[in-house]
């Protein structure tokens, strides 16, 4: 049995707790410019029509009550981190999956922590004691099953669905709900009349599979009550990135290209830092419409200097069509490996010599940035005081 | 038109260029075999407008004509087809009926104006090579292939060009993916007339030569004109087009001298090598080689696996080297050398490694070491 955990409003619930003056009441954590979005939401704002990842200006339309509060990072994965310590006292397989959500294999634990029902409570029972938050539990067989049981009675539920009942729920799910049906999948199974997961029996498991591809295959598994994921409680980090929302929005390349320059080297540090090294380089680009694409870049050599990556994020970029203005970028990598790990050296060419040269800088400056602070040495195009 | 052929010969022949019309191009025609009955044989084109396949066999013509028709189902229908004789007739309106009696097709065919045009080179100044040789040439150059995104062309073709050594002219074939590069000379008879100091053949080109190439033929013609390299068996020729682009200065890399030599039983190293690439996977592809006086040591670590060692005795004296390699192209340069007694060249773990046959130069491997942090 797989159970997942959700804290309810975790960053809004975590400012109302500190802060008795703001319970009860509805508040937004996030940024206090009107270009930021909502990234909680607490369930008094919700009422309202307020979600995450809203404009705030268009949240403050909905609800002019509505209290903005900075967002405390620290504050927030300290919290997490505790959680995730009780999790991880009943059960050895908890996976964090973000910093308010997590995974935990429950199966063959009731010797020791009693029924699903009296381990979900204790639970929810020593994060309120100790942390004075609530949670929604979700209990299922399986793992998508249990995070869409979680969300069932939010907040402060508990729901439980028992192996008997699996296939009953299954195949009477909605399929919106099911985690990777976005917009246009949802269209294209609505198209063939498919509503709910048991739907999916009325298509041959190949054309499925030839119409959604990998995706397809795990429709119809799904379908057939499969589920091959597992908790993975050994977290490994699989990509590393860095985005900014502009102060304007924008369609100015040498801008965007020194927005990136910044953005590379903050990934590159992080990379240098992890003592790891990529294969894979991935920009991000929204537009002011809100609408966003991104794009990769397979390397034949994996590199950590941020040189190497904020000229593939560059080369990235390039080959977009800039048919909006910009209003948030972003660069990452990913196919991460360990540096120590041997890397195939080129026969002919030099390109990995001068990767290689730049890594030599990269790490002189971090070493520098590690002792006397991340400000002080940055590339000249990045120093406003010499800037036109 | 109307003709008729023997089965089995026909089998063969479209089975082997099956590579080439299964090969995905802007026009749509390019899976379809154009078929051209004239006289009393038929003749049999296929273009993927890089490389052009074109035979003539003896068939049984009753009248003349072209058609264009989708060369794996023609091929399929051919070799499933019950009787030794088959008869392909087109009916009307670009329809063609394959068979007679109990066993009928029906196909409908394309237009065959539409099909790509083949180059027409005349005059061609063909040398001559023996069959082996040049099966030979492909082997060794193919099994350096390149993945689905590379844009080098130097990965994407291999290099062809004149070598004289020890007062005999070789036609050497280069072929690198920037990791390890092999180069084989192969003897050829006749004045080799090369339109620059060096050509490069596209690697997709070779493959499906290599298909041309049966070990029946003694001797083929080879020519370069017009862009293309060409060969020609009696009935059949292959024509493919050259890529344009810079080939690196491969030779420093094949250049041995400054290197120590190691001599090498060849079915040994090749099951030291399998045997330690059973713990290789998708992120843990190095193996550590360790020489050291008299003796090297393989080994490997796969964290996600576990780890092994071989102990092999070797004649070596040099000081001790720690070098990291990919086990998989030492399997690769293994299995085309044909000698049982190789040679290994090791320098430090910053350089490649080379391996050849012990007593020749003709064939020469070389391999790029794997950084070691």
């Amino acid at each position: 049995m797989i159970l997942h955990l959700d804290m309810d409003a975790f960053f809004a619930a975590i400012e109302q707790r500190d802060n008795p003056a703001l319970r009860g009441k509805p508040i937004a954590v996030g940024g206090t410019s009107d270009r930021s979005v909502v990234s909680t939401a607490s369930y008094e704002a919700r009422k309202y029509g307020i979600h995450s990842a809203m404009p705030m200006f268009q949240a403050k339309k909905k609800c002019p009550d509505l209290i903005i509060v900075p967002g405390h990072r620290t504050k927030y994965s300290d919290a997490s981190r505790q959680i995730m310590a009780i999790l991880n006292e009943y059960s050895p397989l908890v996976e964090p999956v973000s910093i308010d959500e997590a995974y935990m294999d429950i199966s063959g634990c009731s010797r020791l922590f009693g029924t699903h029902l009296e381990m979900a409570h204790a639970i929810k029972k020593r994060i309120k004691d100790q942390q004075h938050l609530t949670c929604s539990i979700g209990i299922a067989p399986l793992k998508y099953m249990a995070k869409i049981a979680s969300d069932i009675q939010k907040p402060d539920g508990i729901t439980i669905i028992k192996k008997e009942q699996a296939q009953a729920f299954a195949m009477a799910l909605d399929i919106k709900k099911i985690p990777g049906v976005g917009k246009r999948a949802l269209s294209q199974l609505q198209r063939l009349n498919i509503h709910t997961l048991g739907d999916i029996h009325r298509y041959e498991a190949e054309h499925i599979v030839s119409k959604f591809g990998k995706f397809g295959l795990r429709l119809v598994e799904l379908a057939n009550g499969i589920d091959q994921s597992r908790v993975e409680s050994r977290h490994i980090r699989k990509s590393i990135s860095k985005e900014v929302t502009l102060s304007h929005d924008t369609t100015d390349p040498k801008y965007i290209r020194e927005v990136m320059l910044s953005l590379s080297q903050s990934v590159g540090r992080t990379l240098r830092r992890k003592k790891m090294v990529c294969a894979n380089v991935f920009i991000k680009l929204k537009f002011s419409d809100f609408s966003q694409i991104t794009r990769t870049h397979k390397l034949n050599l994996p590199v950590c200097s941020s040189k190497s990556i904020y000229d593939e994020a560059v080369r990235l970029f390039e080959n977009v069509t800039l048919k909006k203005r910009v209003r948030l970028i972003g660069v990452g990598v990913s196919s991460l490996q360990d540096e120590s790990v041997p890397v195939q050296m080129e026969l002919l060419g030099n390109g990995q010599t001068r990767h290689k040269q730049w890594e030599r800088v990269d790490e002189a400056v971090d070493m520098i940035m590690d002792k006397f602070g991340s400000d002080l040495v940055k590339k000249a195009t990045l120093n406003p005081s010499i800037k036109e | 038109m109307k003709f008729s052929f023997d089965k089995k010969k026909m089998t063969d022949v479209l089975a082997r260029i099956q590579g080439l019309t299964s090969r995905k191009t802007n026009l749509s025609i390019t899976s379809d075999i154009l078929v051209h009955a004239t006289g009393n044989s038929i003749s049999i084109t296929a273009n993927d407008l890089e490389t052009v396949f074109h035979g003539t066999y003896d068939a049984h013509v009753e009248s003349e004509g072209i058609l264009s028709i989708h060369s794996r189902k023609f091929f399929e229908i051919i070799k499933e087809y019950p009787d030794e004789d088959v008869l392909i007739n087109e009916v009307e309106n670009r329809w063609v009926e394959i068979g007679k009696g109990d066993s009928l097709f029906h196909i409908v065919s394309s237009d065959y104006e539409n099909f790509p045009e083949t180059p027409q080179i005349t005059d061609v100044p063909f040398v001559e090579i023996k069959a082996a040789e040049l099966k030979k040439m492909v082997d060794v150059s193919s099994v350096v292939g390149f993945s689905g995104e590379e844009k080098r062309i130097y990965v994407l073709g291999s290099l062809l060009e004149k070598v004289e050594r020890e007062e005999c002219l070789f036609l050497r074939i280069v072929s690198t993916d920037s990791r390890r590069l092999h180069c084989y000379d192969a003897p050829y008879e006749g004045d080799l007339v090369l339109p620059n100091e060096s050509i490069i053949i596209p690697k997709k080109g070779l493959s499906e030569l290599g298909k041309f190439i049966s070990l029946n033929d003694d001797t083929l013609k080879i020519g370069i004109k017009d862009n293309h390299f060409i060969v020609q068996k009696e009935n059949e020729s292959m024509m493919i087009k050259l890529l344009e682009g810079e080939y690196p200065d491969y030779k420093p890399v094949i250049n041995f001298e400054s290197m120590v030599p190691i001599e090498m039983d060849k079915t040994l190293f090749s099951t030291v090598l399998k045997r330690v690439s059973i713990l290789t996977s998708e992120d843990y592809k190095s193996v550590i080689f360790n020489f050291n006086e008299n003796e090297l040591l393989v080994t490997i670590t796969n964290p996600e696996i576990g780890e092994s060692k071989e102990k092999v005795m070797i004649g070596y004296t040099g000081e001790e080297v720690k070098t990291a390699f990919n086990p998989k192209y030492f399997v690769d340069a293994l299995g085309v050398i044909d000698k049982e007694n190789i040679s290994m060249y090791i320098k430090d773990s910053k350089s490649p490694c080379i391996i050849k046959p012990y007593d020749n130069d003709q064939l020469i491997c070389v391999i790029m070491a794997m950084h070691i942090s």
